[in-house]
């Protein structure tokens, strides 16, 4: 399977990768983690919990948001769910999230069911999954056709499923958005857009509407908003569609490409380098 | 390079000690290519210490699950700073002095994470294409297509350093 690679670059990029690697300089050790007897170990460090701005406003994360007073409210439980709900541009910015379980957004309906959002599979064949109580309600399944036009222009795919128990809302959403706010019936749901390890280019959102929403002339509009409160991009989901056709409602959102420089693949900002080198001739460890 | 130490499991600290001795630098070592911060490299070794101690008794191949959660977390710290990064403006590069390894890093600091990733794995570690697969989380088929990408990303300062 590696017929196609260059056996010269490959040797190139071992002597380099090696070369590199020697000149680290790995400091002493003091003594192995997690041995009994030392209390000196250090403990593992655990991630700390979000800090909740306003409790109990209901199961669901579906709150007024007093936009422009700038009002913050989180709602959902403190179960690491992802949804909060606070004003754009101000408050507690989303820390970026990874999903190792695929598992993007997840939260209580009214009723006490557990609604989530899934993201599997590896790009282009990635397939989100909404799921009431761990039954599917709505799910899509991408490949190369659908995600070209992610990719390239921008189109981040969003949907909705209306059932009596709630709407559930996800999407895909730019890497660089800070945080993804849904507006139905002028109450605004804001969601932490999560990565999905296999997936370098795009970030995905999941967040539930309370049932009973009557959806106003323009539907719900979702938008992916940066830290400076720009729109990167934005796009609505049909009323008619969500509430006449039972397959649920897909559109999705269009780029600023003024903020999102397309196409996606074009490589991301460089990384700061702030390895530690030392350049002797210290032995790599390697045999 | 070989993942070199097994559980022999004579005692639960011994066990342990042995794999620290052996793999920690090696660790370190390769956790720095990933993630290429000296600070972060060796938190994420301790705490993938600190998971191989807890989980001792049920592991098989220590040594190998150690490598797989070094990997699994440089692979998460990455995706955040990227995420980071991308959202503020990006601070400038904090130039070392080795203008040839220099050149190489700033280049595979900047791919994405898996290319990246794939790349140490296979000319770094050694590792067969079949186990990178299984690190990263995807199909063999996948790796050859980071790698094949990898090394065209890199090919321009791996040409000029030959």
């Amino acid at each position: 399977m590696d017929r196609d690679l260059d056996p010269a670059l490959e040797d190139a990029a071992r002597r380099r990768l090696t070369a590199l690697a020697a000149a680290i300089a790995v400091p002493p050790a003091t003594a192995p983690p997690g041995v009994a007897g030392d209390p000196a170990l250090p403990k593992p460090r655990r991630e700390p919990r979000r800090p909740l701005l306003l409790a109990g406003v209901g199961a669901v994360g579906a709150v007024a948001v007093a936009a422009a007073v700038g009002a913050a409210v989180l709602t959902g439980r403190d179960d690491g769910d992802s949804q909060v709900t606070t004003s754009p541009g101000i408050g507690v910015p989303c820390d970026p999230k990874v999903a190792d379980d695929g598992i993007v957004a997840s939260g209580t309906l009214p009723d006490g069911g557990r609604w989530e959002v899934q993201v599997h599979g590896e790009p282009p064949l990635v397939t989100t999954v909404a799921l009431i109580d761990g039954a599917v309600v709505g799910r899509t399944d991408g490949d190369e056709r659908s995600r070209a036009p992610v990719v390239d222009r921008g189109y981040f795919g969003i949907h909705a499923e209306r059932t009596e128990r709630g709407t559930v809302v996800w999407g895909e959403v730019p890497l660089t958005a800070d945080h993804v706010a849904v507006r139905a019936d002028d109450e605004t749901t804001v969601a932490c857009p999560t990565i999905v390890p296999a997936d370098d280019l795009v970030g995905y959102f999941g967040v539930a509407l309370p049932p009973g929403l009557e959806m106003d002339e323009t539907g719900i509009a979702v938008e992916a908003v940066d830290l400076q409160g720009r729109v990167l991009a934005s796009g609505t989901l049909d009323r008619t569609t969500l509430r006449e056709v039972p397959m649920g409602s897909h559109s999705h959102m269009t780029v600023d490409p003024s903020l999102v420089p397309l196409p996606l693949d074009a490589g991301p900002p460089g990384l700061p380098v702030v390895v530690e080198i030392s350049t002797g001739d210290r032995p790599n460890g390697r045999s | 390079m070989s993942s070199g130490a097994t559980h022999t499991g004579p005692t639960h600290g011994a066990g342990v000690e042995d794999l620290f001795r052996t793999r920690r630098e090696p660790s370190i070592r390769l956790a720095v290519m990933l993630v290429g911060d000296m600070a972060t490299a060796e938190e994420i070794v301790q705490d993938a210490f600190l998971e191989v101690t807890r989980r001792w008794d049920r592991l098989d191949n220590p040594a190998g699950y150690l490598r797989t959660a070094v990997v699994n977390r440089c692979s998460n710290h990455r995706r955040r700073l990227a995420v980071i990064r991308r959202r503020a403006t990006p601070p400038l590069p904090r130039l070392v002095d080795a203008p040839e390894l220099d050149e190489l890093w700033a280049v595979l600091a900047r791919l994405p994470t898996r290319r990246h990733a794939a790349l140490v794995l296979r000319y770094y570690e050694d590792l067969p294409v079949v186990e990178i697969a299984r690190l990263l989380d995807c199909r063999p088929g996948t790796v050859s297509s980071l790698l094949h990408r990898g090394l065209a990303d890199l090919r321009k300062v791996l040409d000029d350093g030959s």
